[in-house]
């Protein structure tokens, strides 16, 4: 693929930080865990082979790594794990259900440098209620609220991510009243559940449709100016609305925004500096895309892995990828301010990197919603 | 900063390079990052071992041949900053 008129942007000689599944096990059976399937088929790497992956990782100069799963606190080992990042002069975070947390983690987090180095513990909180909660995270609430205030409690840098499905989606006002009011937390996060792993399986359970997002997504809206800088999303209902008002600006004012490459398929910026780790050792490009392997840690050099792989490489290349080249987009009166959105999302349900993200489709969303704009509603 | 003040390298901070003319230092404990010019690296390299300020006017005067007027104030101004966000420090 080569475009004359544009280029890919530069990326760092290395991998800035890197996201670690170093566990596939988990204590949940989350419904829309995108993970699942990998979990199963793969297994995990001994305390051994973690630790000569974070001296690798510290010899190309990564600065910061999130462990997560699975779950990361099933490993009895983690603290050693946590113990070789630190030595190999890196920061980190933990991104966990919370479940397993107690005095006695709390207690270890204290030793040497481990709470030092810690930029943040993210706990996956669905619901204000154990009844809503529980749908999506069976049998979890109490255990992760637990969790929660243990490490609130002790002034660990905690933050919540809630994910908002079908499943949730009539407990939004409730949910960030007990995170941000009875719990107390500065800030809260939000994305969606995806129709991949077990979101797959449960889709019509938990998947929000173009209706959904946009309910969802003006209550949100209404929350934040309730709660001002207190609810922050990424992706999810909040920031497929605020994207599709920037399109509508850039739109009427003639003027691209500089917040993503519009028309391209640019949405993720993601594999410019930082890359995946799964399990087994195996690099990807993102967690999103783990069927896209670019090799594995215990045997592939990590930094030709950065620079050579056809697989990121063609990740990298997607972003200057015109969307008006793609047929189903080429006569959109969007295409020329859209970005296709995430590739994870398209690689597992289209198989490809090279199309959109439906569910992201502006004209698809206006269309089902019967409006003729997102300031409309 | 004391000319005869000796610095050494925080052997916790990291290096990366991030183009031809930019470094990048990381503070692991802190989470701080500094970017750098060739100047700044050059300072960096020397607090490999312990060098005053002193010794570090000297190397750049024998190394370089066009230096600019304001260097010691440069060379002041770094060694101020990297100090301050814990990349090398004094003896």
């Amino acid at each position: 693929m080569a475009h004359s008129d544009v280029s890919v942007p530069g990326h760092a000689s290395t991998p800035a930080s890197a996201d670690i599944s170093i566990t596939g096990k988990c204590n949940i059976k989350c419904r829309y865990c995108f993970y699942a399937d990998e979990m199963a088929a793969r297994s995990d790497l001994s305390t051994e082979d973690w630790k000569s992956v974070f001296r690798k990782l510290g010899d190309a100069k990564v600065m910061r790594v999130t462990l997560t799963g699975g779950e990361p606190f099933t490993r009895s080992d983690i603290f050693k794990l946590i113990d070789s990042v630190i030595e190999n002069r890196m920061r980190y975070s933990v991104l966990t259900n919370g479940t397993l947390i107690n005095e006695k983690i709390i207690e270890a987090f204290k030793t040497g440098k481990r709470r030092l180095r810690l930029d943040s513990i993210q706990i996956s909180i669905d619901g204000s209620c154990a009844e809503v909660h529980n749908r999506s995270r069976p049998d979890s609430f109490d255990s992760a609220v637990r969790g929660l205030r243990l490490l609130k409690k002790e002034g660990f840098p905690v933050n919540v991510r809630a994910t908002i499905s079908r499943h949730n989606m009539e407990d939004l006002e409730a949910m960030t009243a007990f995170l941000l009011e009875d719990i107390g937390l500065p800030f809260m996060t939000n994305n969606e559940a995806s129709p991949v792993g077990t979101g797959c399986t449960y889709k019509d359970e938990v998947a929000l449709d173009h209706r959904d997002i946009l309910e969802a997504g003006l209550r949100l809206e209404k929350l934040q100016k309730r709660y001002p800088g207190r609810i922050i999303a990424q992706a999810g209902p909040l920031a497929q609305l605020r994207m599709y008002r920037e399109m509508e600006d850039a739109r009427k004012a003639d003027q691209l925004t500089s917040r993503w490459k519009m028309g391209s398929l640019s949405s993720c910026g993601g594999v410019f500096d930082k890359l995946a780790i799964l399990h087994d050792g195996s690099i990807v490009p993102c967690s999103m895309l783990h069927d896209l392997t670019m090799g594995n840690l215990k045997t592939d050099d990590l930094q030709d892995m950065w620079k050579n792989s056809a697989v990121i490489r063609k990740i990298r290349d997607r972003y200057v990828f015109p969307m008006s080249d793609i047929p189903e987009c080429a006569n959109c009166e969007w295409v020329r301010f859209c970005n296709g959105g995430c590739p994870g999302i398209v690689q597992q349900t289209r198989r490809t990197v090279l199309l959109p993200d439906l569910r992201m489709c502006y004209r698809r969303f206006l269309k089902i919603n019967s409006i003729k704009s997102v300031y409309d509603a | 900063m004391h000319r005869e003040t000796a610095y050494l390298r925080n052997p916790e901070a990291v290096v990366r390079e991030e183009s031809e003319n930019a470094s990048l230092l990381f503070n692991p404990d802190t989470g701080d990052v500094l970017v750098i010019n060739a100047t700044g690296r050059f300072i960096w390299d020397l607090c490999a071992e312990r060098n005053t300020m002193n010794d570090i006017i000297r190397e750049f005067k024998e190394n370089f041949d066009c230096l600019p007027a304001n260097l010691v104030e440069d060379i002041d101004s770094y060694m101020s900053i990297m100090t301050e966000g814990g990349f090398i420090g004094s003896q």
